[in-house]
């Protein structure tokens, strides 16, 4: 129903609302892979400093998730203005980081990718340009010392 | 000359009401303005929408609650500009129905309830075009409250009425869905704990603890799954008045034709139909 009088300030919401999306869609990400370590424990006897680790990841989801309703309510709220170019950039890096959460074969080394997607989101919510560049950067070499380390993972989806 | 030109008058307004057929009766128009005024769900789930936070709070971490509270904040601030939107809109509907009837209805004591604007403008989330239309809508209301015609203004009332009607319920549908998005990650945080928790917990001391989360998970899958229903039932509503109005505003000349009756009457069901739904959960 929309009109094209309203387009601009209606692609700035729907801009919004995919960056929210895409965010959820992390944490959805995160959760699965999170439920997949448990289950990989049939007789229920986790190690406790695995248990801590996958509390830090339920912890990192829940960051997320508050994060993706931060965004909501933008859209509702239409505070961000344009983000345009630079947040389509960031929605494919973090689709990106989505597919390595989704990959990643010891779970205990999402910690600090999920850590900085959780910095990158924070940076876009709070319009800090210097803090998202830096969380895009450790993405990026998160994503080269994990293909390094883990040059086959064995998890199939 | 005075005498003559209030007699000329006069016999302009009897023709004017002899040739319009609709204006003895406009049932289905009444009909589908009554049956849009009742439609529920949106404003339920307004205020649904604002209470996030005290839903999640139990579920959050330290870190994530600072984040929810000034989410929280954002949502409170916003929520009147929200339903300030919808009373507009069955204030409307209200008085396009008063109009349609047979009965003469005095409307000025509705006009204190227009007195109240929107609020917010820059952080509303409001479009400007949606802000316009309230304020063009509110004026039209003003303009035919006080105006003694009434079937004869049906016509005038849906012509210069469509484009802020539309505007402002394609407004409430796009917020619908967003609360529909941002519920939808409500529930993911609260269920996803505990379908996370539960099979963690293997000490035999947790065995009573187990129990009562996987009773507190069932009553709140059950919960989740109701109100989701709600979210499509809402937007439906919304866009069947949308589209009925839209449909009288283009069959003015013939509101009171067969197929135009039978239209509307059409939409009247399917509203009933998804008020009842809504009402029935």
């Amino acid at each position: 129903m929309a009109t094209p009088s309203d387009s601009r300030p209606g692609q700035t919401t729907d801009h919004i609302v995919e960056l929210a999306d895409s965010v959820a869609d992390i944490a959805d990400r995160l959760h699965e892979r999170i439920l997949k370590e448990i289950a990989s424990y049939p007789d229920q006897a986790m190690p406790d400093a695995q248990k801590a680790v996958l509390r830090t990841l339920m912890d990192n989801e829940l960051m997320l998730r508050q994060h993706a309703q931060a965004l909501y309510a933008d859209a509702t709220n239409h505070v961000i203005q344009g983000l345009d170019q630079r947040q389509r950039r960031l929605m494919a890096l973090t689709a990106v980081a989505a597919e390595q959460i989704r990959q990643i074969g010891v779970i205990g080394e999402t910690t600090g990718l999920v850590g900085e997607i959780l910095s990158l989101v924070g940076g876009i919510a709070t319009g800090r340009l210097s803090q998202v560049e830096t969380a895009l950067e450790n993405i990026r070499l998160h994503h080269t010392a994990l293909k390094a380390l883990k040059p086959t993972p064995a998890v199939k989806t | 000359m005075a005498r003559w030109l209030r007699v000329g008058v006069l016999v302009g307004l009897m023709l004017a009401g002899c040739a319009s057929p609709g204006a003895v009766s406009l049932v289905e128009v009444r009909e589908f303005a009554d049956a849009s005024a009742k439609l529920g769900g949106y404003a339920e789930l307004s205020r649904r929408y604002r209470d996030t936070y005290q839903r999640e709070l139990p579920y959050l971490s330290p870190q994530a609650e600072r984040l929810a509270r000034d989410t929280d904040a954002r949502r409170q601030a916003v929520f009147n500009d929200f339903v300030a939107i919808q009373r507009t809109l069955v204030l409307y509907m209200q008085t396009l129905s008063l109009l349609a009837g047979d009965d003469r209805y005095d409307l000025s004591g509705r006009i204190d309830e227009l007195g109240h604007g929107l609020s917010a403008t820059t952080d509303s989330g409001l479009r400007q075009r949606h802000i316009a239309a309230y304020a063009g809508l509110t004026r039209l209301l003003t303009r035919v409250i006080t105006s003694r015609y009434q079937n004869q203004y049906v016509a005038t009332m849906v012509r210069d009425g469509d484009a802020d009607v539309q505007a402002l319920i394609d407004a409430m549908i796009v917020l619908t869905r967003l609360y529909e998005k941002a519920n939808e990650n409500e529930q993911k945080t609260v269920l996803g704990s505990f379908n996370a928790e539960i099979p963690l917990a293997n000490r035999n001391a947790d065995r009573m603890l187990v129990m009562l989360a996987k009773v507190h998970l069932q009553n709140k899958t059950a919960e989740y799954k109701l109100i989701d229903r709600r979210y499509k039932l809402a937007q439906q509503g919304l866009t069947k008045v949308a589209l009925g109005h839209q449909k009288m505003r283009e069959n003015m000349d013939h509101l009171s034709s067969a197929e135009m009756r039978r239209m509307l009457a059409g939409y009247v069901r399917d509203l009933n139909v998804i008020r009842y739904s809504l009402g029935r959960d």
